[in-house]
């Protein structure tokens, strides 16, 4: 206890220094916190897009691929208005290999006075849906009635509100859970409900026909799920000739795209980590170096007044680990302050999917950011530590003299 | 100087609110030149930052510890009401992804709750001065 109270004098005699080197752990321990958060975060969302998903194969219009890709809309929410005839959905369910086949229709809200705010909304068929009503029905226990919606987490409105749509009022029945996708900015529908959604944009001025059908006889993508067994890439291949003017477009391969973005951020920010760390622990053993030469005699008096040399390297290293620790510290939480609040933020920048860590992981993180930093302080101490201990206290104070 | 250190400090604060609520930090924009929800919330932000800044400037010209104390507590209250400016007292977009919401709402909360922090801080730092002064 005499001992502690002499390290915290003794840091409090310095506050230079003191702020100096609780600075330096802070930004260490708040690089690593930071990083491993996001990774973690990116790596959580890429497994909830795939859990989402559930589609082997999804089959778009032609000109989709070029005018909003599938996976910009899967990540980003990119609004994609695209259209095919609604015949294609039974010919993909005639085509061999195809366990199930269920369709959607896109349609974009304006950001406009007719609209509460300008969304992705997605007209999917409850009866025969294997990709959305399975999510939905984690949050809504009964099939979705005409007019009623499903929003994504990020929707800013409540259960029970009216949400207007192209001037039509819509009942919001559930909030969706988070994805981390960019499925969390859609809102869902039934097919009769998009349908009149479909008929006021029409009202509106905003066209969505294709040349050969009406309202009723377009479909924008249509999810496959492929039979036990059958090769997804063969099934693809069929249904690229069997369908005219569609697209069909492997799951699989994209995820493997997103995986590969993620990657490649993740190479990124271990880099940087790796190189914000070289640099501040070569900055912390200058330092540790230069309090050699500054407390020699300071310590010299120490030994005189009957210090052991193994209390004076104990006291040195206490005086690290107090200062590693409270930079750990208030690294972690300023780390905090700066992931958390901008989740959304950071999602868009990277646009990968990003779905936060649970309150365990978070916990974890920042355990492991604390004691890598507390570790690695007291390593670097260690060295000045014993090299201070062995002075000898005559020869300095005479030096000094 | 010691003793202005936590006006500065809120002042430094006040004109990140005030300058962050019409630059970077500032309320959504449309391409269309419409007003967005969300711009009464950023002119409120912009008056909180200049209220804050006006009593830091108060608090560095006043001497007397007691009305510092004062200052510093109607600081901390304006930075309370503050965090509840964007998106409580005043809506925001209905989109979780809108500018407002990802990046003005947080910042904002954050930089009003720093000036709260310092507040409390310059208060304690003044009720100390005053009983030095007594001793």
């Amino acid at each position: 206890m005499k001992h502690f109270s002499l390290t915290i004098r003794n840091l409090i005699r310095r506050p230079g220094r003191t702020t100096a080197l609780i600075l330096l752990t802070a930004f260490l321990a708040m690089s690593l916190f930071c990083g491993t958060i996001v990774v973690s975060s990116l790596r959580r969302g890429l497994n909830s897009m795939e859990n989402r998903l559930g589609a082997d194969i999804i089959v778009v219009p032609a000109e989709a691929e070029s005018k909003a890709s599938m996976k910009n809309l899967l990540l980003q929410g990119t609004i994609g208005t695209f259209y095919m005839d609604a015949s294609a959905l039974e010919k993909v369910r005639e085509t061999e290999g195809v366990e199930k086949a269920s369709a959607q229709v896109f349609l974009s809200s304006m950001k406009a006075d007719c609209c509460s705010v300008k969304v992705q909304i997605i007209g999917f068929d409850p009866e025969n849906d294997f990709v959305v009503q399975p999510w939905i029905a984690e949050s809504l226990n009964h099939q979705l009635g005409d007019m009623e919606v499903v929003v994504g987490c990020r929707v800013e409105t409540d259960v029970g509100n009216n949400f207007r749509i192209y001037d039509r009022n819509c009942k919001v029945m559930a909030k969706l859970a988070t994805t981390g996708t960019g499925l969390d900015t859609a809102v869902y529908c039934n097919m009769n409900t998009i349908h009149v959604l479909l008929q006021a944009a029409e009202e509106k001025g905003i066209t969505h026909k294709i040349d050969s059908g009406n309202d009723s006889e377009v479909v924008s993508a249509i999810y496959v799920r492929v039979l036990p067994g059958a090769d997804p890439g063969l099934v693809n291949n069929r249904l690229n000739g069997h369908v005219r003017k569609a697209t069909a477009i492997r799951t699989a391969g994209m995820m493997t795209e997103v995986a590969d973005s993620l990657n490649g951020v993740s190479r990124t920010i271990a880099v940087l980590i790796g190189a914000v760390w070289i640099l501040a622990l070569i900055i912390l053993f200058i330092v540790f170096s230069m309090m050699v030469n500054e407390r020699r005699r300071e310590l010299a008096v120490y030994r005189l007044l009957g210090m052991s040399r193994k209390m004076l390297s104990g006291m040195i290293l206490m005086e690290t680990a107090l200062c590693s620790l409270t930079g750990a510290l208030s690294g972690t939480a300023l780390g905090s302050v700066l992931v958390f609040p901008f989740t959304t933020l950071i999602e868009t920048s990277l646009k990968l999917p990003y779905l936060e860590c649970d309150a365990g992981t978070i916990v974890l993180c920042a355990c492991f950011a604390i004691t890598i930093t507390v570790l690695v302080g007291c390593a670097a101490g260690t060295r000045t530590a014993s090299r201070l201990s062995r002075v000898d206290p005559g020869t300095t104070l005479r030096e000094g003299a | 100087m010691k003793k202005d250190v936590f006006c500065v400090i809120l002042l430094v604060f006040a004109a990140a609110i005030a300058i962050g609520s019409v630059t970077v930090l500032g309320p959504c924009v449309h391409e269309d030149g419409s007003e967005a929800p969300c711009t009464g919330a950023g002119r409120a932000v912009l008056c909180g930052g200049c209220v804050l800044a006006i009593l830091a400037a108060l608090i560095l010209s006043i001497r007397k510890p007691s009305i510092r104390i004062v200052l510093f507590f109607i600081a901390l209250c304006t930075a309370a009401a503050g965090t509840a400016l964007p998106g409580t007292i005043f809506p925001l977009c209905r989109m979780d992804t809108m500018h407002c919401r990802a990046v003005m709402q947080p910042a904002m909360i954050i930089l009003f709750v720093f000036e709260m922090i310092v507040s409390v801080c310059g208060i304690a730092f003044e009720r100390n001065r005053i009983r030095r002064e007594k001793a």
